[in-house]
């Protein structure tokens, strides 16, 4: 196990070497941003002037090594419009975005269990059909449209919650809910199928054999297991909770990361962008590692090696 | 085939989405010759008028009007030509992509599979939309441009597969048979281990393309996509959202024609997988 985790924090600064090379590149390549900032109304001199500022004039490499070098440090640059520090702009994001990461997680995890084991453990009923139907209805709504019609039905004709903004928590319901729809389906068509191997296996028939009453079978026996691989998608789903949050947060006006990075790619914030871009990368990283480590400890069977 | 065609027969969910599947594919292909107006004609007179059944509406736009006069119906018909061919170019460029380095990855192994899969780590590490918003707000707007990003960058999900299928064929009996016989490892990696890992590959590019299709959406929905005049579900949806307010049918139906493409994939996405893969029906 400790050989296991050693070898993925071996690989971890590769990765991370990587997905900086990635970001800086992808940004390197759009152009010289410093036209897009400036205008056209100035003179070649002040561009240039304005380019050795910025540090634009360097040689890429060179760019590359600064920008690596004072990430390490915690320094990330400072916003081209903004003139403020990277991190500080993220920073000040950051809780919207937790906060409405959260509450979708929330709402996708405490509906998404129940219905699942009702689907499983009422397989081929009405029950069953309508809740798998509604899943596959879930995940294929795409999650803009789902943003919109919300808006349409609570905001715009029964005024019933804010469409915008943060604020009080009605303010997240809305966001919030239409994050959760795909994470929801997706979690409840894994608890039941996921519920239902369990169920058919000999552990469970011996269990019944035995005499114990039905809610211990499920929530003793079969429930813990089943809940085992949800566990692990649920840490998995933190890169697609991170991207959602661009469209949702720009539909909502919501002032988080992904509306940050939105803007920033809109107004050429080259900074900004690689701060954001490397942030979201980074809490991926960091997420799929913690649930790859966790798992071996949710899951006795695994052993890693 | 046969069995292919009965077990479809059974499946009344999977054989209606087919029919679905079938009827956006011919409006894709006709499209000129079945949507009622031209989706491009401007008429500022007509702007904003409410589908046929609501008071204010006419009979000759069916599902209303735009803000610049446009019949929604029509570029709703011509907006499933640029949700199908990006959703089947760029699964095509992805499969092929993904099948080769996954193949290479997992035969030869050592060097060049850790590169590879590092490379796929890092890659994975990239929430998808912020890497197709970042690409293509460097490569600006256009459908030639979504289809290669959403292509070269779907290639992780059959590049991973590949590989650990191919790990397990590598050393089977019958490949060891065709190696002793003298064949070269790439008729090795074609003719022999290829044929037994089609049915994964099958399943994960079914529901490839929905997801190809909802970014393209959400792309275009971000104004990242297609150019605004081009008639898309997902530019419809972004004008739509600025007149909502006023014009509920301007994000409705191109947001349903979405919604009914996804939900008919990913229906025969879960029938396919039962019928290649019976072990996981459950």
């Amino acid at each position: 196990m400790l050989q296991y985790i050693g070898q993925r924090l071996m690989q971890l600064p590769l990765v991370l070497l990587g997905i900086s090379a990635l970001t800086f590149g992808l940004m390197f390549i759009s152009g010289d941003p410093t036209a897009m900032i400036m205008g056209t109304n100035w003179t070649p001199e002040e561009i240039a002037q304005f380019r050795h500022e910025l540090g634009f004039d360097r040689l890429w490499p060179v760019q590359y090594l600064d920008f690596v070098g004072s990430a390490v440090h915690g320094d990330l640059g400072d916003s081209l419009r903004q003139h403020r520090p990277v991190l500080e702009l993220i920073a000040e994001r950051l809780p919207a975005t937790i906060q409405l990461g959260t509450a979708a997680l929330l709402i996708s995890v405490t509906l998404a269990i129940p219905v699942g084991v009702l689907s499983a453990t009422r397989r081929n009923t009405i029950y069953d059909t309508v809740s798998r139907l509604g899943a596959l209805l879930g995940q294929s709504l795409p999650d803009f449209w789902l943003g919109l019609m919300l808006i349409l039905a609570f905001g715009v004709y029964l005024r019933w919650l804010p469409v915008s903004g943060r604020g009080g928590l009605t303010h997240v319901i809305l966001p919030a809910v239409t994050m959760s729809a795909y994470f929801l389906a997706r979690n409840m068509r894994l608890v039941r199928s996921s519920l239902l191997e369990i169920l058919g296996q000999d552990y469970i028939t011996t269990a019944r054999a035995k005499g114990l009453p039905g809610w211990a079978v499920l929530y003793k026996h079969a429930l813990r297991n089943a809940l085992i691989p949800v566990v692990t998608i649920i840490g998995l789903q933190v890169g697609r909770l991170l991207g959602g949050a661009v469209i949702v947060e720009t539909i909502f006006a919501w002032p988080g990361v992904g509306r940050l990075v939105f803007q920033a790619i809109s107004s050429k914030d080259i900074p900004v962008v690689q701060g954001c871009v490397i942030t979201m990368a980074m809490s991926c990283v960091f997420f799929n590692l913690v649930v790859d480590v966790a798992y071996s400890f949710i899951d006795p069977q695994i052993r890693y090696g | 085939m046969r069995r292919l065609l009965r077990t479809l027969s059974k499946t009344k969910a999977a054989l209606l989405s087919l029919v679905v599947l079938f009827f956006f594919c011919i409006m894709a292909i006709s499209a000129s010759a079945l949507a009622p107006r031209d989706p491009y004609q401007i008429a500022l007179e007509k702007r904003l008028i409410p589908p046929a059944w609501v008071s204010g509406g006419t009979s000759e736009h069916l599902l209303g009007t735009d803000s610049l006069g446009r019949d929604i119906l029509s570029r709703v018909v011509y907006g499933a030509r640029i949700s199908i061919v990006v959703g089947l170019s760029a699964v095509s460029i992805s499969s092929c992509l993904g099948v080769m380095l996954g193949m290479v990855a997992g035969y030869y192994g050592r060097g060049i599979d850790k590169v590879l899969m590092r490379l796929a780590d890092i890659q994975l590490a990239f929430p998808s939309i912020i890497l197709y918003i970042a690409v293509m707000a460097i490569l600006g707007s256009g459908l030639l441009h979504i289809i290669m990003v959403l292509g070269i960058t779907g290639w992780v999900a059959y590049g991973r597969l590949v590989r650990g299928q191919v790990i397990s064929y590598r050393e089977k009996e019958f490949v060891e048979a065709a190696r002793a016989m003298g064949a070269t490892n790439l008729r090795i990696m074609t003719h022999h281990i290829f044929p037994n890992i089609t049915a994964p590959i099958i399943i994960i590019a079914t529901t490839s393309v929905a997801g190809n299709i909802l970014a393209e959406a959400s792309l275009s929905f971000l104004g990242l996509g297609v150019p605004p005049s081009v008639p898309s579900w997902g530019s419809m949806l972004a004008e739509g959202r600025e007149y909502m307010r006023i014009a509920w049918w301007l994000p409705v139906f191109p947001g349903l024609a979405i919604m009914l493409v996804v939900l008919a994939i990913n229906i025969v996405g879960d029938w396919l997988r039962d019928y290649l893969d019976p072990r996981l029906k459950l």
